[in-house]
């Protein structure tokens, strides 16, 4: 008898299929997942329940609002297809794709979590670097970067991405610039440990 | 201990405080408290722990932090200014105002602080019996109104009519009962602390719930 969750969690890769043989991953990579489930996943995550998240002033290094979500190890029939592949994604895939562009072995440090960082009007972050991380950006809109919820890139700020992978090697420091507008950029945070 | 400014307790001053709330039911009164009282004050508020407030899909929406005060729980320095700001200065804003006002009902003193990207949009404080609102600025710090946090005053063509930097040892005072003007404080985009007691006083004659949800 045919396994049941093989009609739903088929074991595809959640990222793109052309990033399969990349013998080295650029550190930005856009069209990051398999076609369509950005538009899926977005849906899905807006839907969790993300409350503000921050350290109380002074000792503030950013606010922005925030879900890390749990999801059981072996999926429930019932659970969103996107959210599954999503940890798909978050176990294994970009653990690997940050493998090979970092060229060291890594791992998701917190398996089986999405962690949705989302920035609203008031947002912003900044921190001085940590372990190997990514952020997977999920935000569909463009606007100036005079309105802020823009990701600092080098010496430039730049827009939080659709669909876009950003591995940022340890040591790197992720800074998000305060959002003055009723606006929304989203995406998922994770870091990754050896 | 009397946190009140000996200014304030000259009958000549209220009325003349007085005569100026008849012209124009939006003031600002300084000194209001006693000699070394806002410094104690603002060492004691340091030392406490903050919530936050945030909406940012609501009708309006808001981003500060709050420290509800309920003097019937303890019998520090700030448990006490709240019992006197309930009672006392309640009644000093009701002989200014001439109005009957009472506290709210539900006990407490809001502490609000504003920090980097805090806000609160447009919005009036009409409604739910309130009759004056009031700041009590405990800021030490002066910044332009362009880094925000001001207190702004808007008509009801969108622009500005006044702005008010939060203040140090001040009172401000507005009508919410007939005129309930537009008013805001535009986002903090400097790392700066704006400090105020605020919330207000309220008709004990009228009906209808009362809230402190939104204190400027």
């Amino acid at each position: 008898m045919p396994d049941p969750h093989a009609l739903v969690f088929h074991n595809h890769h959640a990222t793109h299929p052309r990033l399969l043989d990349a013998a080295r991953t650029p550190l930005c990579i856009q069209d990051a997942l398999a076609p369509g489930l950005a538009a899926e996943a977005i849906e899905a995550l807006r839907l969790l329940p993300a409350g503000p998240h921050c350290p109380e002033p002074p000792h503030q290094t950013g606010l922005h609002w925030r879900c890390d979500a749990g999801l059981p190890s072996t999926p429930y029939l019932q659970s969103l297809p996107a959210l599954v592949r999503l940890q798909r994604a978050v176990n294994t895939d970009i653990p690997a794709l940050a493998s090979r562009a970092l060229q060291t072995p890594l791992r998701a440090a917190r398996p089986d979590v999405l962690s949705l960082w989302q920035f609203n009007k008031g947002s912003w972050y900044q921190d001085s670097g940590g372990a190997h991380r990514y952020i997977l950006e999920l935000t569909g809109a463009r606007w100036p970067p005079e309105w802020g919820g823009h990701r600092r890139q080098g010496e430039q700020w730049v827009p939080i991405g659709w669909d876009t992978l950003t591995i940022i090697p340890e040591g790197e420091p992720l800074q998000v610039s305060l959002v003055r507008r009723h606006i929304s950029a989203f995406f998922l945070y994770g870091e990754l440990s050896a | 201990m009397s946190f009140l400014h000996p200014a304030l307790q000259d009958p000549d001053n209220i009325a003349a405080i007085r005569q100026a709330w008849d012209n124009n039911p939006r003031l600002r009164i300084g000194p209001v408290l006693a000699d070394g009282v806002p410094e104690t004050l603002l060492e004691a508020l340091r030392q406490q722990t903050f919530q936050l407030q945030a909406t940012h899909l609501g009708e309006f929406n808001h981003l500060y932090w709050v420290n509800p005060i309920r003097p019937q729980d303890g019998d520090t320095l700030l448990h006490r200014f709240a019992a006197w700001l309930r009672q006392d200065l309640c009644q000093l804003v009701a002989d200014i105002s001439g109005r009957a006002l009472a506290p709210t009902s539900t006990g407490q003193v809001i502490s609000t602080l504003y920090g980097y990207g805090c806000y609160l949009d447009i919005h009036n404080d009409g409604g739910d019996g309130r009759s004056v609102a009031f700041v009590l600025g405990l800021t030490p710090e002066a910044w332009p109104a362009s880094e925000g946090g001001h207190l702004e005053f808007i008509d009801a063509q969108g622009e500005i009519v006044e702005q008010r930097p939060p203040g140090w040892n001040t009172l401000d005072l507005f009508d919410v009962a007939q005129q309930a003007p537009l008013h805001r404080i535009p986002m903090l985009t400097a790392h700066r602390e704006r400090r105020v007691f605020s919330g207000w006083f309220y008709n004990p004659h009228a009906a209808g719930a009362e809230s402190d949800s939104t204190p400027a």
